[in-house]
């Protein structure tokens, strides 16, 4: 599988901006050469050779926050999708095939979870379990998860009935095997779009969160929480958002890019096309 | 016996979409199911295969009674291969993205067959359906109407089954790839499979069925040679079936006589 996307030139460009992002959030707090907490003399200054992408409004290095808030932010978004699918996709698909039981039941927590207030529910968890980051990410997980649910859900329900399925459970396939076979690939190009836009979410969360006090405590820098700090002071340094949104957007591009490419090569489709009309874009 | 429905019941809700149909179909044998579009026909190839739940009756497969059988059973039921069902559009029975050698093997792996062998045996099919190896590789949206459709016969047969079940096999089909899944039907009837061909045309299953059967609002209401149901048609729709196919015989029935033929069942209608 991870062959055959890199086989894709799109599977390529995702896997080399995903291993940037990587070491960013490996070695990024090691190559923060100023502390990232400390502020300096000159708030708000241009850039200059001490500091590259110059001083935020506390006089603190911009590029050093940066990198050091590469690590937080990366498991935060990586740990706000990972949640989010296993609590959406895995009842999802399960919710057309376990009964009107399960159905029922996984349909009305996720109409709870998709009206409940986000805040009210993230202090109440955060009340439960503690203060912290994996706290945070997981509420925040939570919350997405009825996304998943419904978008997997749906295109297992598009599946479910149709002849090919039922020819196989003519054959005496088990609902496993007609998951392996025919649902996992069908719903695979939904979940891979709204994985994409989940990653996005969580890195923009992380740093809402951050406001009110849930999750990464001030002043702890994140990307999001770069990008925040910049928006206020525009007037002063309009050109300072760029750098951080560009980390945001070069991540969810990325993971956009990744989730096209396992599409395509996902299933025997794929493994057809790439085999008899060589490598497509 | 290879299949004996002995008045079976299916509702859907409130619908009552079959009332006590019985029908046989003996080893080797061909009977066709003749209906008009809600007459029944696929939901008792539904009910004989557990797709849907019947409500009363008794349905016995090559001596297994499928009426009480639970989940479990009717998957090992189903593994043993005694029934296929082939679909009526060819385009939705075939998974659009699994290649046709997946398609073709998955009956015999589900079995647990190995690939290999599966594969071996999804050739043989395909030359026994005149279609070219060269298809496996292939994707259903690559091939033609015709093609998907004996490749989805052609499914259905690789494990050999006692009795496969029909539902309107031709109707999507044109009119020469329509001669051709006809034909195949005949070369499969005579290698001793039974068939049983559902389809609201006349036509179609009178040059294959050596029985047909008249399903007319969830009830059989003819049965017979087909020649005898053609020839000596009693049940007003039966009638009305034979003279609305003009081939059949050499003047179709004018349209005075289908008009009263019409009003007759309407009034049968109202009664029951």
């Amino acid at each position: 599988m991870v062959l055959r996307v890199l086989r894709l030139p799109t599977g390529k460009i995702a896997f080399a901006i995903l291993l940037v992002i990587a070491a960013l959030a490996l070695f990024g707090p090691l190559l923060a050469f100023q502390d990232p907490l400390e502020g300096g003399a000159g708030i708000l200054a241009g850039p200059s050779g001490a500091h590259p992408l110059g001083t935020d409004y506390l006089g603190r290095d911009v590029l050093s926050r940066l990198l050091a808030g590469s690590r937080i932010s990366v498991l935060g978004a990586a740990q706000v999708t990972l949640v989010a699918m296993v609590v959406g996709v895995i009842p999802g698909i399960l919710s057309v095939y376990l009964g009107s039981v399960f159905e029922w039941l996984t349909l009305r927590l996720a109409d709870t979870l998709i009206a409940l207030p986000f805040l009210v529910f993230a202090v109440a968890v955060t009340a439960l379990l503690g203060n912290g980051i994996p706290q945070a990410m997981f509420t925040v997980g939570i919350m997405v998860s009825p996304l998943f649910y419904r978008v997997t859900r749906a295109a297992t329900l598009a599946v479910a009935r149709s002849p090919y399925v039922e020819a196989a459970i003519v054959s005496g396939a088990t609902i496993g095997w007609v998951v392996r076979k025919h649902v996992w690939v069908k719903v695979l190009p939904p979940i891979a779009v709204a994985l994409a836009h989940t990653a996005g979410v969580g890195f923009v969360v992380v740093s809402s969160l951050t406001f009110l006090g849930i999750g990464v405590q001030p002043p702890a820098p994140t990307w999001g929480g770069v990008l925040a700090a910049d928006l206020g002071y525009l007037s002063f340094r309009p050109w300072a958002p760029l750098l951080p949104t560009a980390l945001i957007m070069a991540t969810v591009w990325a993971c956009n890019l990744l989730a096209d490419a396992i599409r395509d090569v996902s299933g025997e489709g794929g493994k057809a096309l790439i085999t008899a009309k060589g490598v497509r874009a | 016996m290879v299949l004996r429905v002995d008045g079976l019941e299916v509702r859907y809700g409130k619908l009552h979409a079959l009332r006590g149909a019985s029908l046989s179909v003996a080893p080797g044998e061909t009977v066709g199911v003749i209906g008009e579009t809600g007459s029944g026909k696929s939901t008792l190839a539904r009910a004989v295969l557990g797709l849907v739940p019947a409500s009363a009756g008794q349905i016995v497969v090559d001596g297994t009674d499928v009426t009480g059988l639970n989940t479990r059973q009717w998957r090992a039921f189903r593994r043993r291969g005694v029934v296929q069902y082939v679909f009526q559009d060819p385009l939705r029975s075939l998974d659009p993205d699994l290649t046709i050698a997946s398609s073709l093997t998955e009956p015999l792996r589900i079995q647990g067959v190995s690939f290999a062998e599966a594969a071996s045996r999804a050739r043989e099919l395909l030359k026994r359906v005149s279609l070219g190896p060269e298809l496996l590789d292939r994707l259903p949206g690559e091939l033609s109407g015709g093609q998907r459709q004996r490749v989805a016969v052609a499914r259905a047969l690789i494990v050999e089954p006692r009795l496969v079940l029909l539902d309107e096999p031709v109707s999507a089909l044109d009119s020469s790839n329509r001669v051709r899944v006809l034909e195949l039907l005949k070369q499969l009837r005579d290698a001793g499979t039974s068939l049983l061909f559902i389809s609201h045309d006349l036509g179609s299953v009178a040059g294959v069925a050596d029985r047909v059967a008249v399903l007319y609002r969830g009830e059989i209401v003819e049965q017979g040679p087909v020649r005898d149901v053609i020839s000596r048609p009693t049940h007003p729709y039966t009638k009305l079936l034979v003279g609305s196919a003009p081939t059949l015989r050499s003047a179709a029935a004018d349209r005075a006589a289908r008009a009263s033929l019409r009003a007759l069942l309407t009034s049968e209608g109202a009664v029951s």
